[in-house]
């Protein structure tokens, strides 16, 4: 039997099956239901990591009816970068530019006219960033000896669905990561068998607070918050800013106050040891935050009541700029006596 | 050009050949419609991919023939109770039988991966290395298929017949 001979006998037998348009409608709008349910799942998994770390967490002390605060530590999966990371650890922290995304084959999967656009910014666990066309977000785990071992787990990863020509993989890229190395402004991100997948250049401090190379404007920006540092005012501006953000939160009120103390049972996974506080306070809609009430004794009968979060309430670290508690206040809130507004622009 | 755009210019394109193709694999004609349908969501899904694709119709190509053996695997074959036999009287079809339904008997009588190989070759017409691409083996494993499926559809007694009587 000859090639050609067989051609024309599958040809024949094929053609006795008449095949009718391709059902195109459906199969569009079911990719685009497949696509809307896994960017629900992605920002359900994100409310979720939000929710736990603020359900079973009190209100500070002194900012609501209950203060009791509670210990439950931050949930663990979604594992922030090692606290108290040493001088000698690989830090990610920070904004970078991707300057080389390399692909399977171990050619550029990023293209010339995305150069210097693609960028991911690292802060804590949180990634977040851009494509050059799509808003890339997850979480990520850097452990091992002096961090080098990172992976972006793949529940929490997401993006954007903007369609984009040439657009580079960097989600799929990303999800093969397992090491970074690097020092100075260069990180390079390992496959697992350590092959160059990216290379990042440092773009700047990350938009939260740190205590390297932010500007610090030697006056306080406001007359009336002399016992407010410059520095501290900004470190609240920054860490308000970012709560908004990640809250997708509408605020009316946003203010700061500082006091003296410690507090080492963080749910933030930060200590805030340095003797001085900032207590933030935003009052406003927080979509995202959900509470099952404020703490109570297990034996009394459960309150009924408003739970619907109506302020969030900070407590960071006044020389590191880093939150170490956070909480939510249900029920009436009023901005605390004698704070400093917070202009967020 | 976007996405949907190029997903439905392709599908137009493509869609009775791929259809036939897996009627060819052993579907029938709803069933191969089904399939296809599956099979090119899947590929929607992921469409930059497949556009980045050094070869798109051998990566299409390779997300039908999973589809279509994940469909297979799922599909129970066994025995199923029944309160009435299934069989129903009919009049006698042999004479309707022809050499296209020879060739389908035939494609059926061989294992799953010389099938593919014949289909993919002699209907698709993709070139050995496509081929490669698509089933995930090495050009000189699909050379060896074919050469095999060819042997066996040459000795396959239902087409012996068939050129036996003409």
């Amino acid at each position: 039997m000859t090639g050609q001979n067989l051609t024309d006998l599958l040809e024949r037998a094929a053609d006795r099956t008449l095949v009718g348009p391709p059902p195109l409608d459906d199969m569009l709008a079911r990719a685009r239901h497949v696509r809307r349910r896994r960017t629900v799942l992605v920002a359900a998994a994100a409310s979720a990591a939000v929710v736990a770390v603020t359900v079973g967490t009190a209100l500070l002390p002194g900012t609501g009816t209950t203060p009791q605060r509670a210990a439950a530590p931050a949930d663990t999966s979604v594992s922030p970068a090692p606290a108290g990371a040493s001088a000698t650890d690989i830090s990610l922290n920070g904004t970078w530019t991707v300057r080389a995304l390399i692909g399977h084959d171990g050619q550029s999967v990023l293209p010339a006219s995305y150069a210097h656009r693609v960028q991911l910014t690292f802060r804590e666990g949180t990634m977040s960033g851009t494509t050059g066309c799509n808003d890339v977000f997850g979480t990520y785990v850097q452990s091992g000896d002096r961090g080098r071992d990172l992976v972006f787990p793949r529940a929490q990863l997401g993006s954007t669905l903007v369609g984009c020509r040439d657009e580079p993989p960097l989600v799929a890229r990303l999800l093969d990561v397992r090491h970074v190395s690097g020092s100075g402004d260069v990180r390079y991100l390992h496959a697992a068998n350590w092959m160059i997948v990216a290379e990042l250049r440092s773009a700047g401090p990350s938009d939260s607070a740190t205590t390297e190379s932010r500007p610090r404007p030697s006056k306080s920006p406001a007359g009336d918050r002399a016992t407010l540092t410059a520095q501290e005012y900004a470190f609240a501006v920054a860490l308000a800013r970012k709560e908004i953000r990640e809250d997708d939160a509408s605020v009316s009120s946003a203010t700061v106050t500082v006091g003296r103390g410690t507090v080492t049972d963080s749910n933030l996974g930060h200590s805030c040891t340095s003797g001085r506080l900032l207590h933030i306070k935003l009052i406003g809609s927080f979509p995202r935050i959900v509470t099952s009430g404020l703490p109570q004794d297990p034996s009394s009968p459960a309150v009924p009541g408003d739970f619907t979060v109506h302020a969030v309430l900070l407590t960071a670290d006044a020389e590191s700029g880093r939150a170490c508690l956070k909480g939510v206040q249900t029920g009436d809130v009023a901005p605390e006596p004698g704070s400093v507004p917070l202009s967020l622009g | 050009m976007g996405r949907d755009d190029d997903f439905s210019e392709f599908v137009a394109a493509r869609w009775p050949r791929l259809v036939r193709s897996a009627v060819l694999l052993g579907c029938s004609h709803t069933e191969a419609e089904d399939l296809v349908q599956a099979a090119l969501e899947r590929c929607l899904l992921k469409w930059s991919k497949v556009q980045r694709a050094d070869d798109r119709d051998a990566y299409v190509h390779r997300i039908l023939l999973n589809t279509f053996t994940s469909a297979r695997r799922r599909r129970w074959t066994g025995e199923l109770p029944t309160a009435h036999p299934p069989d129903r009287p009919s009049r006698d079809d042999t004479e309707r039988v022809d050499d296209a339904d020879a060739v389908v008997r035939a494609l059926q009588r061989l294992p799953y991966d010389h099938r593919a190989a014949v289909v993919l070759r002699y209907y698709a017409h993709l070139t050995e290395q496509q081929m490669a691409t698509a089933l995930g083996v090495a050009t000189g494993t699909v050379k060896s298929r074919l050469s095999r499926a060819l042997d066996a559809l040459a000795e396959d007694p239902s087409l012996e017949e068939l050129r036996g009587t003409r």
